[in-house]
């Protein structure tokens, strides 16, 4: 759905979107599952790297930067190195760099699937906040019930085939 | 367990192993390969010295001592495989009467030979002309007396009067010096140049002529018996030298005082067991730092895959395996990469020595060869243990599971930067160097008729100081540029990151440590490499310097006695091919016409050529491979009894023994591993750190970096490694070399860089009355020119030689 794979079959559509997978990415950020930060990079660094790859200029890098961070609470956390910060905050900061790069949609892979509970259930609350702060559409990959109960819609997936949708309310 | 995991690492991990095997391969390689040179070259040492003597003892029958008894009893001396009787006699003077003039000599030598001397001893007497049997003459006496064979000379006997006998034959005595040496008399009290006027007569022929005057006066006679030797000797010179001379002390004290031993064998070996340490002192120089380096290497590369190691550690722990079961693991990964890499290195070794020094495996024997490369593969194994074993372990008592997960940690001030052991290290090469420059020490002291030899280590103090001090200083330098100068760094490598520039130089900011390592790897392996080959540049300069002075040209013709040479010879020989310029000297011709007092020298003058007793052509050309083509070609032109040498020859018995063995496969080898230890410094750490380092890359590469931005960061890494490398490794060669070649005191005399066609003669030369047309008004020689910038020519020591002249010996000495 986010480009990094070729389909075998068909292609990815979405409206309003280019059909060209390089044209689209500043459109769709990614939440991975596991730890995406890049070691060697503090927060700030790691939160900058989409926004310097698009070519935006250093002061609004600067002040986009600190307001993904500030929209997840991780300001504090903005010079240290991947290595020094838990899993939840390293999904954070994770997050923060998504926001900054003012996707209109939002991809997010088990983003609480290495996460204990209540840290999951932050990082949900920061992120659906933090989409609808920005006005982007949050669509999340989970297994975990508790986070599907947070979405608007669901689909369920089996063996690879879409098998139903349902909106909020009718999931039993 | 065991088995699984090593199936996993073979199969997941393959590059990072066969990265560090290299590494081990390396270190194991030189090891070998240097070792085995070490070996052979003491080998071909001792074969030198052996080959180099033409009657291993002389053993000088005491007045009163039976003559026949002794002779017995050497003959049963184990080991001793010829013996030959030598009889001895004073005579007054040898007259002889030629063309109407008459010519005498002062005092001379009558020796005796038996009719199966010359076979037994064939490297004591050279032929020149006549017949090898019967009276024989040597070449100075027949110059002083103007006569060939077929001539009369007259035997002056003090006490009777003068026996006449018929010259057969002209020889030279090519070791004259040790055959007519002062038996059993210390170095300093021997004779200054054996004696001019020689005769050899046959044993029967000598007992009638001295028989008759001993009837009548004491003619001083003596016997020697002259011994081959047959007992096999050590490989070592060293060795070798020790038991030669305690079998001469053993065979003095069995003859009980009958019979002094000259021992020229073991004069011989004497000289080669310097030589020999002179090799071991080049193993350890050339050597040791390169295994080192290697090992740098490898622990760079172990530790480029630690962070994985450590996670995969914490993972098998967190899964209940025990602490000594993951040791267990560790041991079994360090043997598996230190066997592979042992045995390749084995091959390497092999390869490279065969490159080095051609098809005959390093020259070594086989089991010399077996044993170094035991010891070079028992080295790659503790090589493997320090790396990639000490680390593993070191981890797994001090790192919990939790620390053991990380993969990049904020770099910290190592301990020896905080107190400055850099700084040390270089102020304390600088205090050795100016102490040990201070002080006129000699690297290899080998007193003659001392068995013990000696080195000074110390001089190896200041360059392995220096070395290792600069190489600290520069991983200092370079984590301080990488720490504070992130800006001028992005703007250095925006030209190949483009936007990822500030990101580029951040990530190396915090990478600095493996950077620094690679930087410090490579700089360390340029300087390896540069300067052991200034060093070795150095040496065989000095050595063909050395030749070219001793043989005066590149190839010397020296005419037999009596051989007339006018100027058209010089022409003649100027029409060979590849000859540049022939020039003529005229060597001292010892002439007494009746006088009362000592000999009367004269060196004639060109108008005087038809007078030259021994004639001298020394000729240049560019090209030294064409030396053995002309000197053949001269050689066919002029016949067997013109003496021709070339710079070639002389380079083998003039120079050190090293020089004469193989000092340029020796050079190539070195470069060979300098070289792939600079690429493997360089290219593989940097490699395997990027391929550790995968997906730090692939994370850019999802948020939407291209290609080319990708390979930017990655180039500006090598680039930052490649020039920081270069400069360092520049900078620690430049050092080393202003120590070891130019410092106050010259370690190396480099008097020969850069003189690469000296031809000169030395003043010594001069001094003696060599017979050339004489002194110009600048005190040079007539033709001969000192080099650019050279105000004379080159002072030689010069001493009557019972070896080859080892003046120059230019490595690593001091105060000469």
């Amino acid at each position: 759905m986010a480009g990094l794979e070729l389909p075998t079959r068909g292609e990815v559509i979405w409206p309003g979107f280019s059909t060209i997978p390089a044209e689209r990415a500043q459109d769709i950020g990614v939440v991975f599952q596991s730890p995406s930060l890049v070691p060697a990079l503090d927060g700030a660094e790691n939160t900058a790297l989409p926004l310097i790859l698009a070519g935006v200029g250093e002061q609004e890098c600067r002040d986009r930067v600190a307001e993904a961070l500030e929209l997840v609470g991780v300001s504090n956390l903005a010079a240290k190195l991947p290595e020094e910060l838990s899993g939840g905050q390293a999904q954070r900061v994770a997050v923060a760099r998504v926001l900054a790069q003012r996707p209109q949609l939002v991809l997010a892979d088990e983003p609480t699937g290495q996460l204990d509970h209540a840290t999951g259930q932050h990082l949900i609350d920061v992120l659906l906040d933090a989409t609808a702060r920005i006005g982007a559409a949050l669509v999340v990959t989970t297994h975990d019930r508790t986070v599907l109960e947070r979405l608007d819609t669901h689909w369920t997936m089996h063996e690879g085939r879409l098998r139903s949708a349902a909106t909020q309310g009718a999931i039993s | 367990m065991t088995i699984t995991w090593l199936g996993g690492l073979l199969r997941r991990h393959t590059g990072r192993l066969l990265a560090t095997a290299v590494g081990i391969s390396l270190a194991v390689a030189l090891i070998a390969a240097l070792g085995t040179f070490l070996t052979a070259s003491k080998a071909t040492m001792t074969a030198r010295a052996v080959r180099s003597v033409a009657v291993d003892w002389q053993v000088q029958v005491r007045p009163g001592a039976d003559p026949a008894a002794v002779l017995n009893a050497v003959t049963k001396i184990p080991g001793v495989t010829a013996t030959e009787p030598v009889g001895m006699a004073q005579t007054t003077g040898l007259e002889a009467t030629a063309g109407g003039a008459t010519q005498t000599t002062g005092p001379g030598l009558v020796l005796s030979l038996s009719p199966t001397y010359r076979h037994t001893f064939p490297g004591e007497i050279r032929q020149l002309s006549g017949s090898p049997t019967g009276v024989l003459l040597a070449q100075q006496t027949a110059a002083n007396l103007h006569v060939r064979p077929g001539d009369k000379v007259s035997i002056g006997r003090a006490g009777a009067g003068p026996a006449v006998v018929t010259v057969a034959g002209v020889v030279d005595l090519p070791q004259a010096d040790s055959l007519f040496q002062k038996v059993g008399a210390p170095p300093q009290s021997q004779p200054s140049a054996p004696p001019d006027n020689v005769i050899l007569l046959p044993e029967a022929t000598f007992n009638t002529v001295a028989g008759q005057a001993s009837s009548t006066a004491n003619l001083a006679l003596t016997t020697q018996i002259h011994v081959a030797r047959g007992a096999p000797l050590s490989n070592d010179p060293a060795a070798a030298y020790e038991s030669v001379i305690g079998a001469g002390h053993n065979l003095e004290a069995h003859l009980a005082g009958s019979a002094l031993v000259g021992n020229n064998l073991g004069a011989a070996l004497q000289g080669e067991r310097s030589d020999a340490l002179y090799a071991q002192m080049l193993f350890l120089f050339l050597g040791l730092p390169g295994a080192v380096l290697a090992a740098l290497l490898t622990a760079a590369l172990a530790s480029a895959g630690a962070d994985r190691r450590r996670a995969e550690q914490a993972l098998v722990r967190t899964r209940g395996l025990s602490p000594r079961k993951v040791a267990r693991l560790s041991v079994v990964e360090a043997l598996l990469i230190g066997t592979a890499g042992g045995l390749l290195g084995l091959g390497l070794g092999a390869a490279a020595g065969r490159l080095a020094f051609g098809p005959s495996p390093l020259g070594g024997s086989a089991s010399s060869t077996l044993i170094w490369f035991a010891i070079a593969f028992f080295a790659g194994l503790v090589i493997a243990m320090m790396t990639v074993l000490v680390p593993a372990l070191r981890d797994l008592r001090r790192r919990t599971v939790a620390q053991a997960r990380h993969a990049v940690g904020r770099p910290r001030t190592t301990w020896w930067m905080k107190i400055g052991v850099d700084f040390m290290l270089v102020a304390g090469a600088l205090l050795v160097f100016w102490a040990s420059g201070s002080n006129n020490y000699s690297l290899v002291l080998a007193p003659e008729g001392v068995a013990t030899i000696s080195v000074s280590y110390w001089a190896f103090l200041g360059p392995a100081l220096l070395w290792l001090g600069a190489a600290m200083l520069l991983w200092r330098i370079a984590n301080l540029a990488l720490t504070h100068g992130r800006r001028p760094l992005a703007r250095l490598i925006r030209p190949l990151t483009g936007r990822l520039a500030q990101i580029g130089a951040a990530s190396m900011s915090r990478q600095r440590r493996p950077l620094a390592r690679a930087l410090v790897l490579l700089a360390l392996a340029i300087s390896f490499a540069a300067s052991t080959a200034t060093f070795n540049a150095t040496y065989q300069q000095q050595a063909e310097a050395d030749a070219q002075l001793s043989n005066g040209a590149d190839v010397t013709v020296t005419e037999s006695p009596g051989v007339r040479v006018g100027p058209s010879a010089a022409a003649g020989m100027a029409s060979v091919s590849g000859v540049r310029h022939v020039e003529p000297i005229q060597h001292p011709v010892r002439l007494r016409r009746g006088r009362p007092a000592g000999p009367v020298w004269r060196a004639a003058g060109k108008h005087h050529q038809s007078h030259i007793a021994s004639g001298r052509l020394l000729r240049r050309w560019h090209r030294k491979s064409a030396q053995t083509a002309v000197a053949a070609d001269l050689q066919g032109r002029l016949g067997a009894a013109a003496a021709i040498t070339n710079v070639t020859q002389a380079r083998s018995q003039v120079g050190s023994s090293l020089t004469s063995v193989n000092l340029a496969g020796l050079t190539r080898l070195e470069l060979v591993f300098a070289v792939l230890l600079a690429a493997s410094a360089g290219g593989i750490v940097l490699a395997v750190g990027l391929a550790e380092r995968r997906r730090s890359l692939a994370i850019p590469s999802v948020l939407g970096a291209l290609r080319r931005q990708l390979r930017g960061l990655a180039l500006s890494e090598g680039l930052l490694i490649t020039v920081g490398g270069l400069i360092g490794g520049g900078l620690i060669a430049w050092g080393l070399s202003q120590m070891l070649v130019k410092g106050p005191h010259r370690r190396i005399r480099p008097a020969a860089v850069g003189h690469r066609d000296p031809v000169e003669l030395p003043d010594d030369h001069r001094r003696r009355g060599c017979g050339c047309p004489g002194p110009r008004g600048d005190g040079q020689h007539p033709g001969l020119s000192p080099p650019p910038g050279r105000r004379t020519a080159r002072p030689v020591r010069h001493r009557w030689p019972t070896r080859p002249q080892r003046g120059l010996r230019p490595w690593l000495r001091s105060g000469s």
